[in-house]
């Protein structure tokens, strides 16, 4: 069986690394971490012009801190888009461009599919964001001269907890259309507007802050840095970095929706018909 | 639809392992969401012994420790303001001296000598001036510091350095008040709580009436109740919630009576 | 080897595709599934190699329910159904590793076997092209070298010649025969080409609105042939059965060992040609059904 999911995982793999998909994603990347290095060395000296009054409290603002979360804060969108161009044609696609009835009538379990793509997928998607994690590190180290380590690898390790969550998330998606189309659409639209107005909703009518959404977790990523949450509308925040229960609320939420997704994915790939 | 047993039952047991695995979890995060929130509760250890909160305009108040230490949880606000490394206090203003990073929270001491020294030079241009007071002596008087920090966004933490400690430990691992928090959360002038070995006692206070609840971990609230029976007299309600609570209810009218 | 359809009956919502449908298969040969489109052609044979399920009713292959151990039976079953899209930044060698892979090939198994089904389907000389940049033909040559891969016992096969040129229509078709000289496999394919169908079969199943209508099974020893020109030119054989359906057409039932002598004396006279046109073959197909 490890063979099997091995060879799959091989093929599906070059055939997303091949893709223009990957090219674009690649562009995508390329340029936010030209930007964002930019920022880095312009305004490493000039930290406290970015930041409005009431943020400069008794804590002195750690810059290096600070350009580490701007960093951390365009690297988790950078998921979204990569897993809407690799994960939301996966199983669509398959009945759209008819490659199931190649795949699908060769001696392999769904469920084998299924996990093999979606290792692929996931591995396409680290590897896009390396550049923008490699620009990172030499921008932080040059101008800074040293770089927080600790806070680096959290966030890198929550980075991929939420590409493996968000992956599953829209592979379930995917799952359940068979027009590349209404996947693309509907993995934007419950991320960026269904996502977002739960949270509007929640926090502003019954002040409670929905820790259990995908985009409400992946703010950890910059949160390890300053524990400052993006999508919350609090006058509370924190300067400090957000402290290891944080980090493992976000995991467990990352670890609900890689599990209960994927689940769902086979079970409705499983019982899917190829027309 | 159509299926065999071999396929439907590989899907049951995929859906049973999942399930298995995602309602704990679920259980599990909801618990730790409650204790990564950012306010006081979530800075108040979960094994204090008291815990006072004050309400007072809108801002809320805590006093909390034991008998190894105590802190303050306050506002910043016009009385009480924090400047780079100054506290102002009733527009005196307090020097601070940076002690540690403790926990990632940046902690501050003042010495009570500064305190003391900066509310008597404000006092001595009106009444001291022709009597002054050896530093020395004021030093001696308080060898005491004590310590502060930014919990939260415009909030302070002051207190002694070990329950200073105290506060950053519960924060940074979950183990504060904010399971307990339903203790103090009524609305009123004042909250309190008071847990000792045997007994926890809590309540709040309005404007008409003090409510006072005691939990006896393993004893008989009944001979409990049966010694409180003098209290009712007095004008106070005294209720067997079950069979471990008691509920005392006492007008603010019977304690002036008192008093 | 044996194939077994039980009371197979397939329904999409509220239109019955396919059955109630009953077929066994225990002789090696090629069976031919014709039939005009909408027949339930291509829905019998995804139903056959798992791309659909059935609503009710059992497929068994050589005695194994199909569903219980569908991985086990795939592995000896070489498949083409619909006209087959591959992934397209993956070159067509890499194709059939994947699939020589999941077949169990490996190593120099694998890369003999790649040679040998290429070279067979002539897709050889296109297979380190990446698939994205064939043609209709090449990928439906490509298809079929997959299906051949490990030589499997039961081969199933919808439509191969579709896409592909008249020349390569015909060396798909000797690939077929040359397949079944010995008689070693079950080869199930689809066509609604009459002509392809009676030349290659051993045995023609005729569907019609999702049930069989017709079976040469009965009929094993002759084949159809339908024939377009002169019909005084088309000699005496034993046995010859001659369903004139117009002027210039005709069905005709011919004892199979008569055969190739027939197709080599009419292809030799100008005037007797062999036309496929789908209009006239359903014709053909309903007449013959009511013969």
């Amino acid at each position: 069986m490890s063979s099997n999911f091995f060879n799959i995982y091989s093929h599906y793999f070059r055939n997303y690394y091949r893709s223009k998909s990957f090219y674009l994603i690649l562009i995508i990347v390329v340029l936010a971490s030209v930007l964002m290095s930019y920022l880095t060395f312009k305004y490493s000296n000039r930290v406290s012009e970015m930041l409005p009054s009431r943020l400069i409290s008794l804590s002195k603002v750690n810059s290096e801190l600070l350009m580490m979360y701007l960093w951390a804060y365009i690297m988790s969108s950078l998921p979204v888009f990569a897993s809407v161009f690799f994960s939301s044609p996966a199983i669509s696609s398959e009945i759209e461009m008819r490659t199931g009835y190649f795949v699908f009538s060769q001696p392999v379990d769904r469920t084998i599919l299924v996990l093999a793509k979606y290792m692929a997928a996931v591995t396409v998607t680290i590897i896009s964001l390396l550049v923008y994690a490699f620009s990172e590190v030499i921008s932080i180290i040059y101008v800074y001269g040293f770089i927080e380590y600790n806070q680096l690898l959290w966030s890198m390790a929550m980075l991929i907890l939420f590409i493996l969550a968000l992956t599953a998330f829209t592979f379930l998606l995917s799952s359940i259309f068979n027009k590349n189309l209404y996947a693309y659409i509907t993995s934007f639209v419950v991320y960026f507007v269904i996502f977002y107005a739960v949270n509007l909703i929640l926090y502003l009518l019954y002040n409670y802050n929905a820790f259990f959404l995908l985009n409400n977790a992946a703010t950890i990523i910059e949160r390890v840095y300053i524990n400052i949450n993006p999508t919350i509308f609090t006058s509370n925040f924190s300067l400090n970095p957000a402290g290891i229960n944080d980090i493992i609320l976000s995991s467990v939420v990352f670890i609900i929706y890689t599990i209960a997704c994927l689940v769902g994915a086979i079970i409705v790939v499983e019982n899917k018909e190829v027309q | 639809m159509y299926g065999t047993m071999n396929s439907k039952l590989k899907l049951l047991v995929i859906i049973i392992v999942a399930v298995a695995i995602i309602i704990p979890a679920s259980i599990y995060a909801y618990n730790l969401y409650l204790t990564t929130q950012v306010g006081p509760p979530n800075f108040i250890p979960s094994n204090s012994t008291f815990v006072l909160k004050i309400n007072q305009n809108g801002s809320s108040y805590y006093i909390f420790g034991s008998d190894k230490g105590f802190a303050i949880l306050t506002p910043i606000n016009s009385e009480i303001q924090m400047q780079k490394s100054n506290l102002t206090f009733n527009n005196t203003s307090i020097p601070l001296t940076k002690y540690a990073n403790i926990g990632g929270f940046e902690v501050y001491q003042i010495t009570l000598y500064n305190i003391i020294d900066g509310y008597l030079t404000n006092q001595s241009s009106r009444y001291l001036s022709s009597y002054p007071i050896d530093d020395q002596f004021i030093q001696n008087l308080t060898n005491e510091s004590l310590y502060l920090y930014e919990p939260y966004s415009n909030h302070l933490i002051v207190g002694t350095l070990g329950e200073i400690k105290n506060t950053i430990y519960a924060y940074n691992h979950g183990t504060n008040f904010s399971n307990k928090y339903k203790y103090i959360s009524s609305k009123g002038l004042a909250e309190f709580y008071i847990n000792s070995n045997n007994e926890t006692i809590w309540g709040n206070i309005s404007n008409t009436s003090i409510y006072v609840f005691v939990h006896l971990t393993n004893g008989n609230i009944s001979q409990l109740y049966n010694e409180t029976s003098y209290l009712r007299d007095l004008g106070v309600k005294v209720i067997k919630l079950n069979s471990s609570t008691l509920e005392l209810i006492i007008p603010v009218s019977s304690i002036s009576k008192q008093f | 080897m044996e194939i077994k359809l039980e009371n197979i009956v397939k329904n999409y919502g509220k239109f019955r595709a396919l059955g109630p449908l009953s077929l066994t298969i225990s002789q090696n040969g090629i069976i031919t599934i014709l039939g005009p489109n909408g027949a339930g052609k291509t829905t019998l044979l995804k139903v056959l190699v798992g791309l659909s399920k059935p609503s009710s009713g059992r497929i068994y292959i050589n005695g194994k329910d199909f569903q219980n151990n569908r991985k086990e039976i795939l592995k000896n079953m070489g498949v083409l159904v619909e006209q087959p899209e591959f992934y397209p930044y993956l070159t067509g060698r890499e194709i059939l590793e994947f699939s020589g892979k999941l077949k169990g090939l490996k190593g120099k198994n694998l890369e003999e076997e790649i040679k040998r089904v290429s070279e067979i389907t002539g897709s050889l000389e296109f297979l380190d092209k990446k698939v994205g940049k064939y043609s209709r033909g090449m990928k439906q040559r490509l298809g079929i070298s997959v299906a051949l891969e490990n030589d499997p016992p039961i081969m199933i096969l919808d439509e191969p010649t579709f896409g592909i040129d008249p020349i390569g229509s015909l060396e798909i078709r000797e690939v077929l025969k040359n397949l079944n000289k010995n008689r070693e496999k079950i080869i199930i394919f689809t066509t609604h080409i009459v002509e392809e169908a009676s030349y290659l079969s051993d045995r023609i199943i005729i569907l019609e609105n999702g049930i069989i209508k017709n079976d040469t099974l009965n009929d094993s020893d002759y084949v159809l042939v339908k024939v377009t020109g002169n019909l005084i030119n088309l000699g005496k054989y034993q046995e010859m059965t001659i369903k004139k359906l117009s002027d210039n057409q005709a069905l005709i039932r011919i004892r199979k060992e008569n055969l190739p002598d027939f197709n080599r004396e009419i292809t030799q006279k100008n005037d007797i040609l062999f036309i496929e046109r789908s209009s006239q073959v359903e014709e053909a197909i309903r007449e013959l059904s009511d013969h």
